[in-house]
């Protein structure tokens, strides 16, 4: 067995270009926080521990496992980065720089799991309450409001779970940066270069980031309308980071077919007005309803805000002066993405740019207190009321919808995680646990795909089946087969654990399995009628395919269910026979003791591969019928 | 009319609470009064660190709940509910602090781990500022005490101590004592303000741990000397907090006087008195050994691994000890206390839980040690390094599967607990649990009425819906005939642990197959049906039999030929239909036979049951497995009909 392959060529360019924005990261935050005294930075980091914390607590939970796109991501991204195409487009259409320097990149150090997956998002997001702080004060806020805002992005539902996922928290913070360094060139009484900077390095990476960040390419405009004179150096913040994206660009130009214009509401040309009046319906219900849309990396109460702070954001445009046109169109630019985008509800994940004008505008709201006792007396107790909803509605039920949490499949990132790093068996697994075993085959070459060849254990090395959630039914089958101790349990999916000896003993009962097609046949034995997606590896045909299963029965006189998607013809020895040729049809057949049965599928290609399935009806339900049941034939 | 005994109790429960958590604040208040906003900005980012280091994988390390802890939470709960607030706990500690801190809480968490762990977390991450001001009190530099505090923070048995319960406020307590002390001993400041605080401070850690688990009270001997460092005046107030802390012991004492039945005197080890010198050496030995290797005890909230320390902790310790005069018999006198509970105690290996007491000395005298290197960039360049490298250390350590073997994840249970955690919380469901499981059942009872103990009356569904638990290895071999039997489903699985959900419908076609069974005490005869010949002292539910039960199981046998066993306890007999007859007594002991197509089987086991319900062990045991190339597998449910005798009417669920 191969141990755990390491990458033997550290890209230098990645290195150089993680290690150039990191900096520029701290460089940032020291500007725009080097005049706040010492007790404020004390404050701030307290803030940011308990916005850690939050992050933190719960690792496997809220939300439970990876989304399928995160792994996939990865993957992509750790291909890109080795074969040093950093400004290539991921397997996801989003550009892979960001996720190859601060994902790809901790592969080495953290495993190639969640850790290296989310803990660049869950960073950014800490660093965003500093960030808020700044862009707070940036906006002429006193201290103490500005605190109130550093709070509100710490614990405000969308903050705490695009800070637990990835491609969340780093948008937040980029977008933060950005901000601050507008609104120091528009108010500040000393700003220039270094905010162009900032500004230019925040806008830069939103660009290289998903979709959304494209909305605050209008921001610098805006700023430009505000700034006087030299200020109006906002400008150039964007010509910067247009220039950054360049590169970028000119190796995918925009197109119907694919990035952000396929993503486009079909309607939006032909429908405009209706399309985006009954969008922004349900983007401002979506702020108080959990009315959101569930899919990768977005869940339907993600934009769910308690009530106290929608109504403190209202007022507090109503009373930010010059800075209320500022906060009201970057939350209409943060929410565009959203409107103009396909689907039928919407997608907080697209209107992630506009939650930070909320907490902004709420802030503005307290700021408005000019009396500082009273500013304090208001702000600490609503910043309570605020945190303490915030935090007790992200971690219940009430933002976990069903659909929302099986956006995230804990089962099978639960299963791939029980597999230590490196693999001390070699790993079979069913192609349904594919993208999340994708990124441990880059690194780890004792992963299998799940065949007929490899089905029953040869004996020579212990195995691990790795069964996803599709297979829950062959759990029991397997505890009865195996003992309850050698199948592990997550949720519906299960890994068999089996150690080397002999198991020939296996194929004492099961199921002959042959496919044809044309001239050539290809045989072998399945311990169980139950094939989702499988057959033999070897497998190479161009014409239809007829795959045929033969047993015999010597459980109990029963009926048995058979699920086919093909043309089926079913015999038995006592004389039954049954063809459907619908595409996906079951069918129910009587058996006795010892009763021969042939269950042949016919599929037009192999792609799409076969799907057959054999249950016993019980007074109880369905279930595979016990391995003693069935001798291959 | 006055207010009853309980009534005054369930005031004074939130105001002592607030009155410690009062004594907390001004404590560290006191303590760090005069330090620069720098070193409370550096104490702040210490807290923060610790605080992420106590809640990441948050169900994991250790990965789940000991079954003490939820049982300690329902004591707490019950004594508090009547007011018993001075009294002993079901594990033989004194309640108060589980009562106030733990109890307490179930109103705002729920019965569960955020109720049970809560106050030792926070009080461990304060713990990391008390550590930074007992260093400081021993007139280490501000940098020494950081690294002190560091430690304090990352150490293995401070993560450990501060993500389980009764650890993390046992080492806040004692670094509050230490740092009173200290500064009764050292300090340069006089006054009275400042006698009287760190009075006052020593005496509530002190008091606090004389109420928390047994080794807390080896602190005791701490203000002695203290009293023997200290000069003049001093002496008589390190004897203060020695009193102060006596005098709050005092209502506990007098509820619960010691006696050698109950008690830290029934866990001494019994070779004590008669081979003092060869024990208490032995015990130093393993105690010791413990710093280094994982040989602790895997045993309720103490793990092996427990007491390790990176190396260069250690050699530091040892160093700063030597260097440190004064300060070093302090330190030695502590660390040789704190080992004391450990080596006079029950057990051939050393439990890091009892010598939880030594293991912050060991990070002072590393300060101390640190403290002593010259010239000021010297020392923050070693300082830089040592914590950087022990912190690296002790998280990768503490968070790795070196520090968690087998034996002590298995202290913990963590299907027990996902199980439970995964309980809906409205509406409750009505759950029957195999008894096996009732120290984790224990806490839900406080939130939930419909819950009971399995029993062969209530085994069959009668309607539903009902949520069978089994949570114990003793039933981990159910989980493959209830997932044969109800469909993957209905059953969920956790670890070892499952529970089986029930839908409400009707059952009866349930009875089709599995055994008929009697029980027989005496002249009265009970009849049941039960799903399978699998009873891992499974009680009956009805008074306690007198005499010897004789326990009859009745069954056709319509699975293939197969090799079964019956392990049981008690006498057994064994006939079927084709002949075979076999016979055998003893205790967990099996008795093999084969079985035949259509065979009637009857399976006879005459064994006592217990007096008291509450010691489930002693239940029947009569387990028949299936012997299978894979090993042993409860049969399926359609392998065996029930045979009724002949007269006797098919017995009738009870109503659930």
């Amino acid at each position: 067995m191969t141990a755990w392959q390491m990458p033997t060529h550290p890209p230098l360019l990645a290195m150089a270009l993680a290690s150039l924005i990191v900096l520029g990261y701290v460089a940032s935050l020291w500007w725009l926080l080097r005049r706040e005294s010492v007790t404020v930075l004390l404050s701030l980091l307290a803030l940011c521990g308990v916005s850690l914390s939050l992050r933190l607590v719960y690792t496997t939970d809220f939300p439970a496992g990876l989304n399928e796109d995160e792994p996939k991501i990865l993957r992509c991204s750790y291909e890109a980065l080795m074969g040093g195409s950093l400004l290539a487009e991921g397997c996801t259409e989003l550009p892979v720089l960001l996720n190859a320097l601060f994902q790809a990149q901790l592969v080495p150090v953290l495993g190639p799991g969640r850790w290296a997956i989310r803990s660049y998002s869950l960073v950014t997001s800490v660093l965003a309450t500093a960030a808020a702080f700044a862009a707070a004060r940036a906006l002429t806020f006193a201290v103490v409001p500005s605190f109130a805002v550093g709070a509100f992005v710490a614990v405000l539902p969308w903050s705490l779970f695009y800070g637990r996922v990835s491609i969340g928290g780093e948008m937040v913070f980029h977008q933060l940066l950005l901000l601050a360094a507008l609104a120091r060139l528009i108010w500040a009484a000393r700003a220039g270069w270094p905010e162009v900077g900032i500004g230019s390095l925040g806008l830069s990476l939103l660009l290289y980031d998903y979709f959304c960040g494209f909305a605050m390419l209008g921001m610098p405009l805006l700023t430009a309308l505000f700034a006087r004179g030299r200020r109006r150096l906002c400008l150039a913040i964007l010509v910067i980071a247009v220039a950054a994206w360049v590169p970028y660009m000119r190796a995918h130009p925009p197109s119907r077919e694919h990035g952000m214009v396929s993503r486009l509401h079909p309607q939006l040309f032909s429908e405009p007005r209706e399309m985006i009046e009954e969008k922004a319906q349900f983007a401002l219900r979506a702020l108080s309803e959990p009315i959101g849309e569930d899919w990768a990396l977005t869940i339907r109460s993600a934009a769910m805000h308690p009530s106290l702070i929608l109504y403190l954001a209202g007022l507090g445009v109503l009373l930010a002066g010059w800075q209320a046109p500022f906060l009201l169109a970057g939350f209409l630019g943060g929410v565009t993405p959203a409107l103009v985008s396909w689907g039928d509800t919407i997608s907080p994940h697209r209107m992630l740019m506009a939650f930070p004008f909320i907490a902004l505008a709420a802030g503005a709201a307290l700021n408005a207190i000019r009396w500082r006792v009273w500013c304090l007396i208001v702000t600490i107790p609503v910043v309570l009321v605020i945190a303490v909803q915030s935090v007790q509605l992200y971690f219940s039920p009430a933002f976990w919808h069903p659909r929302s949490r099986a956006t995230f499949d804990w089962e099978l990132t639960s299963l791939v995680e029980a597999i230590p790093i490196p693999t001390r068996t070699q790993v079979i697994y069913m192609s349904h646990a594919g993208y999340y075993v994708g990124p441990r085959t880059l690194v780890d070459p004792n992963y299998e795909l799940l065949s007929i060849e490899n089905w029953l254990p040869t004996g020579n090395q212990p195995v691990t089946y790795a069964f996803s959630q599709h297979a829950g039914p062959l759990r029991p089958f397997y505890e009865h087969l195996f003992g309850a101790d050698r199948v592990r349990a997550f949720g519906n999916a299960f890994l068999v654990q089996l150690e080397s000896g002999d198991w020939s003993w296996l194929r004492s009962h099961g199921w002959t399995y042959e496919a044809r097609c044309g001239e050539h046949t290809w045989r072998g034995q399945v311990p169980v009628l139950f094939q989702l997606y499988l057959t033999f590896a070897a497998i190479r045909c161009d014409g239809p395919v007829v795959h045929t299963w033969r047993g015999r029965w010597n459980g109990p006189k029963t009926k048995l269910l058979v699920r086919f998607n093909g043309e089926a013809d079913i015999e038995t020895s006592a004389g039954v026979q049954l063809h459907r040729s619908d595409r996906y049809d079951f069918a129910e057949v009587a058996v006795e003791p010892d009763t021969d049965v042939t269950i042949t599928v016919t599929r037009p290609t192999l792609d799409g591969a076969v799907i057959t399935t054999l249950f016993e009806r019980s007074p109880l339900g369905e279930r595979i019928p016990p391995w003693e049941w069935v001798t291959p034939n | 009319m006055g207010m009853g005994y309980a009534e005054l109790s369930s005031a004074l429960a939130p105001a002592l609470t607030m009155l410690i958590v009062l004594g907390y604040g001004a404590a560290l208040w006191w303590l760090l009064r005069r330090e620069s906003t720098l070193a409370v900005l550096g104490l702040v980012l210490m807290c923060v660190l610790s605080l992420s280091l106590r809640v990441i994988y948050t169900t994991e390390y250790p990965p789940g709940l000991t079954g003490d802890e939820p049982k300690i939470l329902a004591c707490s709960a019950d004594l508090l509910r009547s007011g018993r607030l001075a009294t002993e706990g079901c594990t033989g500690l004194p309640v108060l602090l589980n009562a106030l801190f733990q109890a307490q809480l179930v109103p705002v968490f729920g019965p569960n781990r955020w109720a049970i762990r809560t106050y030792s977390l926070v009080t461990s991450i304060l713990a990391v500022p008390a550590a930074f001001a007992v260093a400081r009190a021993l007139a280490l530099d501000v940098l020494s005490s950081f690294a002190v505090g560091i430690f304090v923070a990352v150490l293995p048995w401070s993560l450990f101590y501060g993500r389980v319960s009764i650890g993390g406020e046992l080492i806040f307590h004692e670094l509050l004592l230490l740092a009173a002390l200290a500064r009764l001993v050292w300090r340069t400041e006089g006054g009275r303000a400042a006698d009287i605080a760190d009075v006052g401070i020593g005496g509530l850690g002190l008091g606090l741990l004389l109420y928390d688990y047994f080794c807390g009270r080896v602190m005791l001997g701490m203000p002695l000397v203290a009293a023997l460092l200290a000069r003049g005046r001093r002496r008589w107030l390190c004897l203060a907090v020695l009193a102060v802390a006596l005098i709050g012991w005092t209502p506990y004492l007098r509820i619960n006087p010691p006696n050698a039945l109950g008690g830290a005197a029934t866990r001494l080890h019994p070779e004590l008195l008669t081979q003092p010198l060869q024990t208490l050496s032995a015990k130093c030995v393993a105690a010791l050994d413990a710093l280094v290797a994982p040989v602790g005890e895997d045993w309720t909230l103490t793990v092996r691994a427990g007491a390790m320390h990176p190396p260069v902790i250690l050699a530091l310790a040892l160093a700063g000890v030597l260097l440190a005069r004064w300060r070093g018999v302090f330190l030695a006198a502590g660390f040789l206390g704190g080992l004391l509970p450990a080596m006079v105690s029950s057990g051939a290996s050393a439990s890091v839980h009892r010598m939880l007491m030594a293991l912050p000395y060991i990070a002072l005298a590393a300060g101390v040690a640190l403290d002593a290197l010259p010239r000021r960039w010297w020392r923050t360049l070693v300082v830089s390094a040592v914590v950087l490298l022990t912190g690296v250390q002790s998280v990768r350590l503490f968070f790795s599967p070196e520090f968690w073997p087998v034996e002590s994840r298995g202290t913990f249970d963590a299907g027990a607990t996902a199980l439970v955690e995964s309980l809906p919380r409205a509406p409750r469901p009505h759950l029957i649990y195999a008894q096996q499981s009732t120290d984790f059942m224990a806490a839900q009872k406080l939130v939930n009425p419909r819950v009971e103990i399995l029993t062969v009356q209530n085994w069959l569904p009668r309607y539903g819906p009902l949520t069978y638990v089994f949570a114990h290895p003793d039933t981990a071999a159910l989980r493959s005939f209830y997932s044969s039997l109800f469909g993957f489903d209905r059953v969920r699985v956790f670890g070892r642990a499952f529970l089986v959900n029930v839908e409400a419908r009707d059952w009866s076609m349930l009875r089709e197959h599995g055994w008929a069974y009697e029980a027989h005490c005496g002249a009265s005869v009970q009849r049941q049906h039960v799903l399978t010949l699998y009873h891992p002292h499974l009680g009956f539910g009805g008074p306690p039999c007198p005499s010897p039960v004789t326990n009859i199981w009745r069954g056709h046998w319509d699975g293939p030929a197969a090799d079964l066993v019956l392990h049981f306890s008690g006498a057994a007999h064994v006939q079927t239909s084709v002949g075979v007859t076999v016979e055998q007594e003893g205790f967990e002991t099996n008795l093999a036979f084969s079985v035949t197509p259509d065979a009637d089987v009857t399976v006879t086991v005459v064994a006592k049951q217990p007096s008291d319900p509450n010691t489930w062990w002693e239940a029947l045991l009569a387990e028949l497995v299936e012997v299978t190339p894979t090993g042993e597998r409860v049969p399926l449910w359609e392998s065996v009909r029930p045979i009724v005798a002949p007269g006797v009417a098919p017995p009738v669920a009870t109503e659930q």
